[in-house]
């Protein structure tokens, strides 16, 4: 299986709970959803990819590469601001637009290669805080979320845009001061879409499909602050 | 995005390359000086520590070099100490990062200058002559070694051009003040822009390969100046 970087917290849990009911045993690959991409194209023996955005499954069914039907939404990537610790910065953006002269650094993922830098770029944008930031040389780029993060939570940038999945995630919530909910109207979703490869639509994808697709997998998507496709979190 | 033009990427390489270059030449040269007179297993350790960043994976000597410009590293709380802003994202941090990443290019081939026995004679009747450290070093020394210098500053230079996991990682990619020429061709691939990516990469080819040559050319002159001594 191969599995975005942003996915991979959660795809453990998933893992786990996977295999202690089926004697099916999942071996996962991580990296950058545009490698991993790259990769598929040029005959990396994945069955099962979970990218971090819509687009490369639909490069992908487009090149003839995937098992009909085999596209299918699992999880939608929600935004949250995050502050260093010891920063005194609000966490309402409004605020920064007033005043930015407080802020050093505010990091995103590289919007043009990661799908979470581009939200990241469309919300600074609507708040009008895109262009000022980077005129100014204030606004940095991770080369993925992860790294958007690290800058954050190390101490090098003052605020960040990143996935809400760091925050919820124990080990690493703990690393940043805090964070606040971007208003999700603000930012096209982040639909990530998994597809299935073709002639790789074997049983054993079929039970991890029916797997994914179970309340249980869904309670742990959402639980890693991740929003569900068809079913509403309040209904769980 | 706001694009800034290729050629300030370039220049901006270039400058970083060109500064980084000078700092290790600069600090470097007292330091293989000081390496070359130690000897026994005193001197492999420090050969070892200076040929360190080779075999690390840039990405992780950018991780290292994060935590050492961070709040809490030594890096960092030197910067702190002296009241000047932190490096990352800065260009003085891609210089000092460019610094170690670069280090055993800069620092081997003047290692190896210094040590050689072909130096000793002509030294040893300079101090018979009267001559102090610093007047034998630039009478003596360094026109003997210039063609080590040179070739470790090409080294360095060209290495510092070439770099992108370290810049990737404490760059930060702000167009006109940390994207170098590596980072926004990386950035082209992946959009698959390939024209543009060819564009920057096409430049970048002629002028370094310009560069070396004449590098090369000076080195093969010096050679023949010498009479085919070594």
């Amino acid at each position: 299986m191969g599995v975005s970087s942003n996915f991979l917290a959660t795809m453990k849990i998933l893992k786990k709970q996977f295999e202690k009911k089926h004697p099916i045993r999942l071996s996962l690959v991580s990296g950058p959803t545009g490698l991993l991409y790259a990769q598929i194209k040029r005959g990396s023996p994945i069955d099962v990819f979970l990218s971090a955005d819509e687009k490369r499954p639909r490069l992908l069914e487009a090149d003839g590469l995937i098992h009909p039907n085999g596209l299918f939404n699992y999880a939608i990537g929600q935004l949250v601001i995050v502050r260093k610790k010891g920063s005194a910065l609000s966490l309402d953006l409004n605020e920064l637009k007033k005043d930015s002269s407080g802020l050093r650094f505010f990091a995103i993922a590289n919007p043009k290669t990661a799908p979470f830098g581009k939200a990241g770029a469309e919300v600074l944008k609507n708040y009008g805080l895109f262009e000022e930031l980077q005129s100014q040389g204030k606004l940095v780029q991770g080369e993925n979320i992860g790294k958007a993060f690290q800058y954050v939570s190390m101490g090098h940038a003052d605020l960040g845009i990143v996935s809400r999945s760091f925050v919820l995630d124990g080990r690493m919530g703990s690393r940043v001061g805090s964070f606040s909910e971007v208003n999700p109207t603000l930012y096209k979703p982040i639909k990530q879409f998994g597809v299935v490869l073709k002639g790789k639509m074997r049983k054993e994808v079929k039970v991890f499909l029916n797997f994914l697709k179970s309340n249980k997998a869904k309670f742990i998507i959402s639980g890693m602050g991740y929003g569900l496709p068809e079913v509403k979190v309040s209904q769980l | 995005m706001s694009e800034v033009s290729l050629w300030t990427t370039l220049l901006l390489t270039f400058k970083v390359a060109l500064v980084t270059t000078f700092f290790l030449i600069l600090l470097g040269t007292p330091f293989a000086f000081w390496i070359s007179k130690r000897k026994g297993n005193k001197r492999a350790l420090l050969e070892a520590f200076v040929s360190l960043p080779l075999v690390l994976p840039p990405t992780v000597l950018g991780f290292y070099l994060l935590m050492a410009m961070g709040p809490e590293g030594p890096l960092g709380m030197m910067t702190d100490f002296l009241g000047i802003a932190p490096l990352t994202f800065t260009f003085t941090g891609l210089v000092v990062g460019s610094f170690f990443y670069s280090l055993p290019f800069a620092l081997t081939p003047l290692i190896s200058a210094f040590s050689d026995s072909k130096l000793r004679e002509p030294l040893e009747a300079a101090t018979l002559l009267g001559a102090g450290p610093i007047d034998r070093f630039f009478s003596i020394t360094l026109p003997l070694c210039r063609r080590q210098f040179l070739m470790a500053s090409t080294l360095s230079f060209a290495h510092t051009v070439g770099e992108f996991g370290v810049i990737l990682m404490i760059g930060g990619n702000i167009p006109g003040v940390t994207q170098l020429a590596s980072l926004s061709i990386y950035d082209y691939v992946e959009t698959m822009e390939y024209g543009k990516a060819h564009e920057i990469s096409f430049i970048m080819l002629i002028l370094s390969f310009v560069l070396l040559a004449l590098v090369y050319k000076l080195n093969r002159n010096w050679e023949l100046l010498k009479g085919g001594e070594s």
